[in-house]
């Protein structure tokens, strides 16, 4: 008569050490996933959009980039914009609690879970030529100018060019062909 | 298992990883996360973020949904060669899929009695249901109405889902998420040959136009002669045993999603038929009489658009399931010699309902969704008679409603906290009223760490055979009560590092008033009787390399418990292990793809043990290599493992064996 199979501690270990080993070094999480390709589209935004002269103090001044909330995407932003410079402007990550500090960046990202308040500090940062990016449904509803939706697994995002007209900024055309239709 | 084999398994898993890791070396060290700001807008937006729709009915990240979820995508069910959806399920933590050479059964979390038809699991196809009426069966694999070649993800949303689904949600809800015709360039030709002479052909046509109408039309052939001899001891009075060529199976199935705007149009249909060699219910052995066909085909409207400060969905659906069974009984005539007697069912079902869901957010921080679903099973019919000659023992018809309200919000109470709190009212012309709530508190303590803490109550309803089935030696019952769980979850997800993901998750099960045979003198009867605790622990540990080296594994313990009588159930492993690892041989081209499945004891109907076992597969998988050719071939069972499950009462097996070493061979067309 065989012996009953339990499975041995052994095994698990065994298993368990096999499944941590050569698991490579380079490998990451699907929800970090999502905010490095995000951050990497808000290095890309900045790229594609012209402030007015006055919004830098001068010719090598940061350009600053705003966070509110979330602490993972700042991560990866600072990871991606670590040493960069666009047209000579160093380009620096600040987490942003309130619209005093938000009205200082050229570029504000709202996370979703601050979405609740960003309403008024969208509305006060609108004279300040600053350029607020979303991921929230009614983002662009509330006066936000960029907002990131997620199609088929996709990060695509829609923009409402008018807003960022009011507020001083050139969005280049070659954004706005990539942007989904601003009617969904 | 002998320690030879399992330390081959190790050898063979060590290869793997080492030939894995250094697929990418150049000389120097392994590539670090790519830059991402290095890849151009159009790059951006190509790249795949994987979601999760079901847990919660909102477009959902993993670490959000209010339940413990995983999901299995296109790309695993290709490189590790699923046949079925059952093969799918099998990888996945808690879950177990047991086979008696008829239906595959679905169990999850230690719970998976013999004989228990499988409705207390859920399976969605693009949001519509697929348990039928009649037995709540749960199909999961040739019976599966969509070939598994049109899956885009199969979301795994563990625990209550009644909250928001209803009937069936009982023990998990499994959300299988079909592709779109823009996934394809014009459409697919593919073919597979495996052991026993097992074919199956599929051919898809799929685009999206310029416009915006996205279409998509399949259909697929499957046939197997199955195993041709199977020895049954229990039978060796009749030729030795041995049931000869009686394991075939067949089926033919059909898909078609049609989508333009805000309105798609889907439907799906599969027949299958399987020769059953186990002479269950007491028939004749090695007869090639017994045999089931299973039909199931479904068509649905939906309209789904985002207006100014609300969403809005609404659908509309018609089913149809139909069940053939031929029952081969052996009699002695007046003449002294036996005669075959062919005894049969014939059960068709139809129903048809509506949903609408309206979504909005209120307050800037809920999510709110409110849902309203009604449905007539028009038709539900169950027929049983003998052929020859006629005699009819069954004939009746029992159409059902059933309507239902059911509210959720998702509660942003800070910036690391948030409750889900939801509840749905069900209203059955048969058994009268169920409410079923659901809360969940999902928390991040800091940016890497989820705890999530989940009550929930669902219900699984009475069904048309359970209430209503009469025969000479089984009796209806209509007064019968729905089956109820309340469960408690606590699950912790966390980030090691950059490079891994775990999850530990910890679940206490209470279940009652299941719904089970009970012998009133002499008459089968189903009554509301048995209760159960199942209790238990779910580890598992997941990566993805930029390489496209990935893994995943899981240990689960579980513990199930009859309150009446203070025993384990029957076909309840009491421990559960899962790896699969996914190497690159060559670029992204090439991949190595290795299953290992172990299960500990269970107890069979007899108090005995089938014995616990390991499962190794594995799959070599190919594509691009040759312009628009996918290649793959697959090995299921490599170390050709004897095991078996435990049959049911109407089984004289104890223990049901399954198949040996398998291979598989396909070939996937794009044109």
């Amino acid at each position: 008569m065989k012996s009953r199979r339990r499975i041995r501690p052994g095994v698990i270990i065994a298993a368990a050490m096999l499944g941590t080993l050569g698991w490579c070094v380079t490998v990451h999480a699907d929800e970090a996933l999502e905010y490095r390709v995000k951050a990497a589209f808000l290095f890309n935004f900045a790229k594609f959009v012209e402030w007015p002269a006055q919004k830098f103090t001068q010719a090598d001044a940061p350009l600053i980039v705003g966070v509110m909330g979330s602490a993972l995407i700042n991560d990866f932003l600072e990871e991606a914009v670590q040493g960069k410079v666009l047209n000579e402007h160093p380009v620096v990550i600040k987490r942003v609690g309130n619209a005093s500090e938000g009205r200082k960046c050229h570029l504000l990202f709202v996370c979703r879970s601050e979405n609740g308040r960003s309403g008024p500090i969208l509305a006060q940062v609108k004279g300040d030529n600053v350029l607020t990016v979303g991921e929230s449904d009614n983002f662009v509803a509330r006066g936000g100018m960029i907002n990131f939706v997620t199609i088929n697994n996709n990060v695509r995002f829609e923009i409402d060019a008018t807003a960022a007209q009011k507020a001083g900024l050139k969005i280049s055309s070659k954004l706005m062909t990539l942007a989904l239709p601003s009617s969904r | 298992m002998s320690s030879i084999r399992f330390q081959s398994i190790v050898a063979l898993c060590f290869v793997l990883i080492a030939r894995g890791v250094s697929a990418e070396d150049a000389g120097a060290a392994l590539k670090l996360q790519p830059d991402l700001t290095e890849l151009s807008l159009e790059q951006l937006t190509q790249i795949q973020v994987p979601s999760v729709t079901g847990a919660s009915k909102f477009e959902q990240k993993e670490t959000d949904a209010p339940s413990s979820v995983s999901v299995i995508t296109e790309g695993d069910i290709q490189k590790f060669g699923y046949r079925t959806l059952a093969d799918a399920l099998r990888s996945e933590a808690g879950f177990d899929v047991s086979y008696d050479r008829d239906y595959g059964y679905i169990g999850v979390r230690g719970f998976n009695r013999p004989g228990d038809y499988g409705g207390r699991v859920l399976i969605l196809v693009d949001g519509e249901q697929l348990n039928e009426p009649i037995y709540d069966s749960a199909f999961n694999m040739t019976d599966f109405i969509l070939d598994l070649d049109l899956i885009e993800r199969i979301e795994i949303i563990r625990g209550p889902g009644s909250s928001i689904y209803g009937d069936n949600a009982f023990f998990a809800v499994i959300n299988v998420v079909t592709k779109s015709g823009g996934d394809f360039k014009n459409g697919e030709l593919a073919g597979s040959y495996g052991t026993y002479n097992t074919w199956q052909e599929r051919l898809t046509f799929g685009h999206r136009f310029e416009s915006g109408l996205d279409i998509l039309f399949s259909g697929s052939l499957y046939d197997t002669d199955g195993a041709r001899r199977l020895h049954y001891k229990e039978f060796d009075a009749v030729n030795h045993g041995v049931a000869q060529g009686l394991d075939g199976d067949r089926f033919h199935s059909f898909f078609g999603k049609v989508s333009y705007g805000d309105l798609t149009l889907e439907g799906a249909y599969v027949s299958r038929k399987k020769d059953v060699p186990t002479a269950p219910f007491g028939t004749a052995f090695n007869d090639p009489g017994y045999n089931t066909v299973d039909t199931r085909a479904f068509v649905n409207l939906k309209y789904e658009h985002q207006f100014d400060g609300f969403g809005l969905m609404a659908r509309t659906y018609y089913d149809y399931y139909r069940f053939d069974g031929d029952y081969p009984f052996a009699m002695i005539g007046a003449d002294q010699l036996t005669h075959i007697i062919i005894n049969r069912d014939y059960v068709p079902a139809q129903w048809a309902g509506a949903e609408l869901q309206l979504t909005k957010t209120l307050f800037d921080r809920n999510r709110v969704l409110l849902g309203a679903e009604y449905r007539d099973t028009f038709q539900a019919l169950q027929q049983n008679y003998d052929v020859s000659p006629r005699t009819t023992y069954l004939d009746s018809n029992h159409p059902t409603q059933r309507c239902a309200f059911y509210l959720q919000d998702e509660w942003t109470l800070s910036d690391s906290l948030s409750l889900n709190v939801g509840a749905r009212y069900d209203h059955f012309s048969t058994f009268g009223d169920t409410f079923n709530p659901r809360a969940a508190l999902i928390y991040h303590p800091w940016k890497a760490t989820t705890v999530k803490g989940i009550y929930g109550t669902a219900f699984r309803a009475p069904n048309t055979n359970e209430s209503y089935y009469t025969s000479p030696t089984q009796g209806p019952n209509p007064s019968l009560q729905p089956e109820k769980i309340r469960t408690f979850e606590l699950v912790g997800e966390q980030q090691l590092g950059k490079y891994f993901q775990a999850s530990l998750a910890a679940y206490s099960n209470r279940i009652s008033k299941l719904i089970s045979e009970e012998d009133d003198n002499g008459l089968i009867v189903f009554q509301n009787r048995d209760n159960v605790s199942a209790r238990g622990v779910e580890m598992t540990l997941e990566s993805h390399a930029q390489n496209g080296l990935s893994g995943r594994f899981s240990y689960t313990l579980q513990e199930t418990k009859d309150l009446a009588t203070g025993l384990r159930l029957s076909n309840s492993p009491a421990q559960l292990f899962k790896l699969n690892l996914s190497v690159p041989f060559y670029s992204d081209k090439v991949f190595g793809d290795l299953e290992l499945q172990a299960s500990a004891d269970r107890r069979t109907l007899l108090g005995k043990e089938a014995e616990g076992f390991y499962l190794v597969n594995f799959t070599l998988f190919t594509q691009r290599l040759l312009p628009n050719l996918e290649l793959s071939a697959s090995v299921y069972n490599l170390f050709n493992a004897h095991y078996g499950y435990p049959g049911a009462q109407e089984h004289l097996q104890d223990v049901i064996t399954q198949d040996g070493r398998m291979f598989r061979l396909k070939a996937t067309y794009s044109f």
